[in-house]
């Protein structure tokens, strides 16, 4: 079924992840999905779906995400983004801003909900420059991402943009609302 | 000015393409064997792609005045598949050494797992031993540190920088692969990769030594073009026509023609165009019609310059 699959098939399989039995035993083809360059059948695995989060290993799950920018996906369905943010995801993230940036290409601006746990230094700068001269999303992003910085400088730099400042201190401001 | 576009999957392509491309003043592409946008689930489809590529396409191209080479190997996505994987590493040496075939590629790492690792390294001391360039394809996703491993891997099983080409570069990319001596490529596509604007930007900063520009082109939204309107965008802004011509031309000529498959006489003294001919009984006409080549083609044409 799995090799035959029409497009719609695929999803259906693909959703239904959370419920086969011996789940770690189709992790392959879970990865074949992964690959697809077919966005529903990309998004039947990440979106909604508590598979990713339970069953993937760090790196293919941060190149999940990653592939989630690739197909133009948004990053909020994935269950779990939080939880499992991790340092080397946010490092390949900010190499992918910086490469955006070079291009003259817009940067998404959830990336930033995974930088900010572990945004220290140039990471900072970053969030700086998106401060500056970003978009009201961009700017609002990088605002929850300095909040969510384990860095006392994060705190200083927000405080410079003090109207972002108390919308993310008295809960005006979520991700929820970021679009 | 003579074009080649050393990377071009033109099985995905019209005939339309080739004849745009042919009159944009292209004489040779190099089709790398990829995937298809979804993974093949047995070595029987391979094979018969990579004799597609030998076979077919060769002389589709040839129909349109074209010269057409191409890399074989094992791409970093499939590589994830072992059983698969297994079964085409036995295919690669049979074709590695047919005509045509200027070197092993693309390979290299889509998510830097341990078994594209694994088949890139044994397609690397494949290359060195049957004396082939390689064609790297570095990954989309991590991509600086994927590019800097690429390169790691290659001098750590003793290839010569000389005889590998990184494709796929961009800005972030550009310096460090033509610091440590290797082939930089470009491929100009559109939304994903280099746009031309900014590879004429490349070419300003860096200079055209060891560039390489290329398309691309599959079966994405991507342009066939992409090598001549580089070219001509960095003509009209101010970029010497020798530079153009190292980038556009002669630099892909120097580092695929190391495989003793591809040299210029090749196409400066072509076989006449005669679609009369056939390939294995096949032509590509269809319903009885008139074996001419065409006029210049309208659906496709240098117009609209900027790729971005």
């Amino acid at each position: 079924m799995c090799q035959t699959a029409e497009m719609a098939e695929a999803v259906a399989l693909y959703r239904g992840l959370p419920l086969y039995p011996e789940p770690a035993d189709i992790e392959p083809w879970v990865g074949e999905g992964l690959r697809t360059n077919m966005r529903s059948v990309f998004e039947a695995i990440a979106h909604e779906n508590p598979y990713p989060m339970h069953y993937l290993d760090t790196h293919r799950w941060n190149h999940m995400v990653l592939k989630a920018l690739f197909v133009g996906s948004r990053l909020a369905p994935i269950e779990g983004l939080d939880e499992r943010a991790n340092e080397e995801l946010a490092r390949i993230l900010r190499d992918f801003a910086h490469e955006r940036w070079a291009a003259g290409r817009p940067v998404p601006f959830e990336i930033w909900r995974c930088v900010g746990p572990f945004a220290r230094g140039g990471a900072l700068g970053d969030l700086e420059r998106v401060l500056e001269s970003g978009t009201t999303t961009e700017q609002q992003a990088a605002a929850l991402a300095l909040a969510a910085s384990p860095d006392v400088d994060a705190k200083v730099l927000l405080q410079r943009f003090p109207v972002l400042a108390s919308a993310v201190e008295n809960g005006m401001l979520e991700w929820a609302g970021v679009q | 000015m003579m074009f080649i576009d050393p990377h071009a999957h033109m099985i995905s392509r019209t005939t339309d393409d080739y004849e745009a491309m042919a009159a944009s003043g292209v004489v040779a592409v190099i089709e790398p064997a990829f995937w298809l946008g979804q993974p093949r689930t047995n070595a029987g489809s391979y094979l018969d792609y990579l004799s597609s590529l030998v076979g077919f396409e060769r002389f589709r191209a040839g129909q349109f005045g074209i010269r057409h080479y191409c890399t074989i190997g094992l791409n970093s996505k499939e590589a994830n598949n072992e059983g698969l994987a297994e079964a085409v590493m036995e295919l690669i040496p049979r074709f590695a050494l047919k005509e045509g075939v200027v070197a092993i590629g693309e390979i290299g790492y889509d998510e830097q797992t341990v078994l594209e690792d694994k088949y890139f390294r044994l397609q690397l001391e494949l290359a060195k031993e049957l004396a082939l360039p390689v064609m790297i394809h570095t990954p989309h996703r991590d991509k600086k540190n994927g590019t800097s491993r690429s390169m790691d891997v290659c001098m750590e099983h003793g290839l010569d920088p000389r005889m590998v080409v990184i494709d796929h570069n961009n800005e972030e990319t550009v310096r460090e692969v033509l610091d440590r001596g290797f082939w930089a490529a470009f491929s100009i596509y559109p939304s994903t990769k280099m746009g031309n604007v900014r590879m004429v930007e490349i070419l300003r900063q860096y200079g055209a030594k060891r560039v390489i520009v290329d398309s691309a082109c599959d079966w994405g939204i991507s342009e066939p073009l992409a090598v001549a309107k580089t070219a001509r965008l960095a003509l009209d802004s101010g970029i010497a026509a020798t530079e153009v011509e190292l980038a556009c031309y002669r630099n892909a000529l120097d580092a695929y023609g190391r495989s003793g498959q591809m040299m210029e006489s090749d196409w400066l003294n072509p076989m006449p165009i005669d679609q009369r001919a056939l390939f294995e009984g096949n032509s590509i006409l269809r319903g009885g019609r008139e074996p001419v080549v065409q006029e210049q083609c309208d659906r496709r044409s240098m117009d609209n310059l900027i790729i971005d």
